[in-house]
C-alpha cells in the first residue's frame, strides 16, 4: 500500500513537471513543444529513481528557461523550411539536430553524472510503433544506447511546420546556449531571466520585443508561456491548480437586455425617488420645528419661570422635544443617505445581474 | 447606516428617559400646568400658534376627505 502511494505520488509528480513545463513551453512550435515533452516524459520513464529526477531537474520553470536559452523560433523556422525544401526537391534532407534537443540531452546526461540518476536501457522501437507525430511513418532508429536519446527528434522535425523559409546559414550552434549551470543559479535569478528571453521570442516571426522587462526580487505577473509559481518555505515551487485556473471571467453584456431594463428601470427608480422625497421633506420640517420648540423650551425653562418645579417640568418637555427633533433629523438623513442611494445601488445591482453574463476566459 | 442609527436611537432613548425623569419629578415637587401655560402664553403667545395649528389641521382633513 505504501509502495502503491508512494508510485502514485510519483506518478502525480512526474504529471505536475510535465503538465507544467507543457504550459511554460508555448513559446515554441508545438511540433518541437511535443518533442522536448517526449523527451522529458522518455527521462521520466528511463530513470530508475524519478524523484532524484526530479531533485535535480528542480522546477519546470528552470527547465523552461535552458530550453528557452536554447531554441530561436525564427532559427527553427528556417531549419524545418529548409529541411522540407530539400525534400521538395528531392535532396537527401540534412537532419540537423535542434539545439534545444542537444540541451535536453546535456540535461540528461548531467543528471547521471551529477545527479547519479541512472537510466534503464532503453527498450528497442518495433517498426510498427508510432512515433508522437503520426505523420512521420519511418521507423524509429534502432540504435543500442543504453544512457542516451537517440536522436530521433530530428526526423520527427522533418515535419513541415507553418511556414517554411529559405536555408539558414546558422545551423549548427554549439552548446554555447547549453551552459547549462542551473544548478548553481539562484531560482529567482533564473526566474528573473525567463521575462527577458522570453521578450525574444515570438512563434508567428515578428520582430521581437526591444526591450526586456526589469528585474524584480519576487516577480509576480504571468508572462506569456510562463507561470511562476509561488514558493514555499524550502524555495521549492508548489503546484496549485488555481494558479493554473485561476482566471477571472470577463463580462459580456446582453445588449437587448440591457436596453429594455434602461427604458423601464430609469423611469421607475425616478418615481420610487419622488416617492421618497416626500416623506423625507415631511421629516426635515418635522425636526425643524421640533428642534426650534425644545430650543425654545430650554430658553423659557430659565427666563420666564420661578418656581423651580416648574423649571423642571420645562427642562423636561425641553429634552423631549430635542430628542423628537434629533430623531427626525436623522430619519431625514437616512432618506438621502440611506433610502435613495441604497435603491439606485440595488437598481444597477439588478441591471449587472441580469444584463450580464459572465463568460470564463480560457 | 446601521452604526447611524444605533448612535442616535441610543441618544434619543437618554434624553427621553431624562425628560421623562425630569418631567416625573417636577410634577412631584409641585409643579402646577394651569401656572406653566399661563406663563408660555404670556411670554410666547402659545395660545395663538395652538388654535393656528388647530386651524390648518382641520383645512388639510376638509381637503383630504373632499
Amino acid at each position: 500500500m505504501c509502495i502503491k502511494k508512494q508510485s502514485e505520488v510519483t506518478d502525480i509528480n512526474k504529471q505536475k513537471f510535465l503538465a507544467e513545463l507543457g504550459k511554460l513551453l508555448t513559446f515554441m512550435y508545438e511540433e518541437d513543444r511535443q518533442t522536448a515533452l517526449a523527451m522529458y516524459s522518455r527521462m521520466f520513464e528511463l530513470a530508475e529513481d524519478e524523484q532524484a529526477l526530479l531533485l535535480f531537474l528542480g522546477s519546470p520553470t528552470r527547465q523552461a528557461v535552458v530550453i528557452a536559452r536554447a531554441y530561436n523560433a525564427k532559427e527553427r523556422k528556417l531549419q524545418v523550411s529548409a529541411q522540407s525544401r530539400e525534400e521538395e526537391l528531392g535532396l537527401e534532407p540534412s537532419h540537423e539536430t535542434p539545439d534545444f534537443v542537444l540541451a535536453i540531452d546535456e540535461i540528461q546526461r548531467e543528471a547521471q553524472a551529477q545527479a547519479q540518476v541512472s537510466f534503464t536501457e532503453e527498450p528497442q522501437p518495433t517498426v510498427d510503433q508510432l512515433s508522437l507525430f503520426e505523420l512521420d511513418e519511418q521507423p524509429l532508429p534502432s540504435e543500442p544506447e543504453t544512457e542516451q536519446l537517440p536522436e530521433e527528434a530530428p526526423e520527427e522535425e522533418s515535419q513541415p511546420l507553418e511556414e517554411p523559409a529559405p536555408q539558414s546559414a546558422e545551423s549548427a550552434e554549439e552548446p554555447e546556449q547549453l551552459q547549462i549551470q542551473q544548478a548553481d543559479e539562484p531560482e529567482s535569478q533564473v526566474e528573473d531571466d525567463v521575462d527577458a528571453f522570453l521578450a525574444d521570442f515570438s512563434i508567428a516571426g515578428d520582430e521581437p520585443e526591444a526591450e526586456p522587462e526589469p528585474e524584480s526580487a519576487q516577480p509576480q505577473e504571468q508572462e506569456e508561456g510562463i507561470v511562476l509559481m509561488p514558493q514555499d518555505e524550502a524555495g521549492h515551487e508548489e503546484y496549485t491548480p488555481e494558479d493554473y485556473y485561476d482566471r477571472e471571467p470577463v463580462r459580456k453584456p446582453r445588449i437587448f437586455l440591457l436596453i429594455l431594463f434602461t427604458i423601464i428601470a430609469v423611469p421607475v427608480t425616478l418615481i420610487a425617488v419622488i416617492l421618497l422625497l416626500v416623506p423625507m421633506l415631511i421629516s426635515l420640517v418635522l425636526a425643524v420645528a421640533a428642534i426650534a420648540m425644545g430650543a425654545g423650551a430650554l430658553v423659557a425653562a430659565f427666563a420666564g419661570f420661578a418656581v423651580f418645579a416648574d423649571i423642571l417640568v420645562m427642562l423636561g418637555a425641553a429634552l423631549v422635544i430635542l430628542a423628537l427633533g434629533l430623531l427626525f433629523l436623522w430619519l431625514f438623513l437616512w432618506f438621502i443617505g440611506g433610502a435613495i442611494v441604497g435603491l439606485i445601488k440595488a437598481v444597477i445591482g439588478l441591471g449587472a445581474k441580469w444584463c450580464y453574463k459572465e463568460v470564463p476566459v480560457e | 447606516m446601521k452604526k447611524g442609527w444605533h448612535i442616535v436611537s441610543m441618544i434619543v432613548l437618554v434624553m427621553l428617559l431624562l425628560g421623562a425623569v425630569f418631567i416625573g419629578v417636577g410634577m412631584i415637587t409641585g409643579a402646577d400646568t394651569e401656572r406653566i401655560y399661563s406663563v408660555l402664553d404670556n411670554r410666547y403667545s402659545v395660545g395663538m400658534y395652538y388654535d393656528y395649528i388647530v386651524q390648518v389641521v382641520n383645512i388639510f382633513i376638509e381637503a383630504f376627505s373632499v
